[in-house]
């Protein structure tokens, strides 16, 4: 194995833009709405393309996207939204794609076969979303206990203080 | 009595047709490990099938220090939340604190000032030391050596004193403030960390003749638990366990934050990608944080520790992901703000988390002996994994 410099040079962000325009429109992937937000790209995708335009940012010889910074779910009560951010070792290129889901029927492809680490991240979004990942080979709880039947992170769930009285178990006395 | 030992002989020669000589039937075993093993490092457990004593197939389970952080964000105040940041990885605390600050910051877009960059950066680089040294004597336990984990703590404990002068707690120190630092350093603090760093430089050494070139301990990391660069950047792994892997990458260097381009330091990197290279990463990494914050000491700015910052902070409508290099890797917070005092939405991107889920690919076909040292060679926290 070689040691491999990656490049640090800072990227023009509009540049990035014009040519993530240019490959989505060549695949025919949805061409997504662009935004700059803090320095940073988001861009929001249908969720029929999705997995189609992951697979495009991985495997592109220009853009390179092959590594996961993050998948993330976000609930905006209406919709819920998932974010991959992507990030390429050689070009320094950094995206955040966005997709929005429908709140009563959420589902959504899995990209496990696209990246290996998107396999704990679905889980994690599953348990505390409830969002469905179509061909994820190993869907069930990773943080919260089997029998769980709530999402945590839904703004519909609220937490409760609740006063649970302690049982003192009979060996004691 | 003479039917049953027929029975039996009968069994015997129909397994002896079956299979060839040397060719036995094919047994294969299932262990639970954990989640109360000191190997572990907390409360970790996973499921092995094992061939003899080859790993064929392994399952983490996690969750067992699930205390839901992320949904706590969202019910607190961003200055409320940030003691539980520190909760995150416990180890590197200072690290974990740097994140959330300069992602909310940047969401405010909020300048901090110079003197506060630079006492975010000594303790940052502090914190990384002792998160090292507690990783080099869990190496030395994983292996059966006693000596490193005396002689790292010892090391741990002076540097633990350094933060509580600043801070007051020696473990978690909600130190950081969004805007800059708590309080100002007090006297002292500067000699006593300028005495201490001589005095680590030579422990460094010393720990390298002690433990690095121990025949022993090489002839069990050489050539164990290999991952390719490829892999790791598939696996999203980060920080040593990538540069182990040989890719010369530290957010520090991609993307400097609080003025760490200002400082001259290189970024350990290993060749072969084993649990040796990962070891070795983290104690060149230690004497590469020495050098940046004697740097940081030297040219220590003028001015306040504290940008002004109103009481109560309330971040305009947006979202980040912000990523900083903690003491396992890329830590990453993507916050989401509504203009409320409470965050709407705070992910927490771990480096552990992607650690453990590449797990069962690192594991398999390695000796079941050998799964400590690949564990810790990984230096995984499960306060950062469960959240």
């Amino acid at each position: 194995m070689e040691v491999k410099q990656y490049n640090f040079k800072a990227v023009d962000n509009d540049k990035v833009i014009s040519l993530l325009q240019d490959k989505f429109k060549s695949v025919g992937t949805s061409e997504g709405n662009f935004s700059l937000n803090h320095g940073q790209i988001y861009c929001e995708v249908s969720k029929e393309t999705i997995k189609n335009t992951i697979k495009m940012l991985k495997n592109d010889k220009d853009l390179k996207f092959d590594y996961i910074k993050c998948i993330t779910g976000v609930d905006y009560k209406e919709y819920l939204e998932i974010v991959y951010s992507l990030y390429s070792f050689d070009n320094n290129y950094s995206v955040n794609i966005k997709v929005r889901i429908d709140a009563a029927n959420p589902d959504v492809d899995s990209i496990t076969d696209v990246f290996w680490s998107a396999d704990w991240f679905e889980r994690e979004i599953w348990e505390f979303f409830g969002i469905n990942f179509k061909g994820h080979p190993n869907l069930k709880t990773l943080l919260l206990p089997g029998d769980v039947d709530y999402h945590p992170l839904l703004k519909s769930f609220e937490i409760k203080w609740e006063k649970r009285e302690y049982v003192r178990p009979k060996v004691f006395e | 009595m003479a039917d049953e030992i027929k029975n039996n002989e009968i069994e015997v020669d129909e397994i002896s047709a079956v299979n060839e000589p040397g060719d036995f039937p094919k047994d294969y075993m299932e262990i639970n490990f954990g989640p109360h093993h000191p190997s572990t490092h907390g409360v970790f457990r996973f499921i092995a099938k094992l061939d003899g004593e080859k790993i064929l197939e392994v399952e983490p389970i996690v969750g067992y220090l699930h205390r839901g952080i992320e949904k706590i964000a969202e019910n607190r105040t961003y200055v409320q939340f940030k003691p539980l940041v520190d909760r995150l990885d416990y180890t590197g605390a200072m690290n974990n604190e740097f994140g959330y600050c300069i992602a909310v910051e940047k969401l405010m877009e909020l300048e901090v000032p110079l003197k506060a960059q630079a006492i975010r950066v000594i303790c940052a680089e502090l914190n990384r030391i002792c998160a090292h040294e507690v990783f080099f004597g869990a190496m030395g336990l994983e292996v059966g050596a006693f000596t490193p984990f005396l002689f790292g703590f010892k090391d741990r404990e002076i540097a633990m004193h350094l933060m509580e002068m600043l801070a007051g707690g020696r473990l978690t120190f909600n130190y950081f403030t969004i805007g800059g630092v708590r309080q100002d350093v007090p006297k002292g603090f500067y000699a006593e960390t300028k005495e201490y760093l001589k005095k680590f430089k030579k422990n460094l050494a010393e720990y390298h003749e002690l433990f690095s070139g121990n025949e022993i301990f090489i002839k069990r990391t050489k050539g164990v638990g290999v991952i390719t660069r490829e892999d790791a950047i598939e696996w999203s792994m980060s920080g040593p366990t990538l540069r182990g892997s040989g890719a010369v990458f530290d957010i520090r260097k991609v993307e400097p934050y609080s003025g760490y381009d200002k400082y001259d330091w290189e970024v350990p990197v290993g060749k072969n990608g084993d649990v040796y290279d990962r070891y070795l990463v983290r104690m060149n990494e230690m004497a590469q944080s020495a050098r940046i914050i004697e740097q940081a000491l030297e040219s220590l700015p003028e001015g306040d520790h504290q940008a002004k910052v109103a009481r109560v902070i309330k971040p305009p409508a947006g979202e980040i992901y912000l990523r900083v290099e903690g003491t396992k890797g890329e830590l990453g917070f993507y916050v989401v703000s509504d203009g409320t005092d409470k965050p709407y939405r705070m992910k927490i991107r771990t480096p552990s988390f992607n650690h453990l889920n590449a797990l069962n690919y690192v594991l398999k076909n390695n000796y079941i002996a050998d799964f400590p040292i690949i564990l810790g060679s990984f230096d995984t926290v499960m306060g950062s994994v469960d959240r």
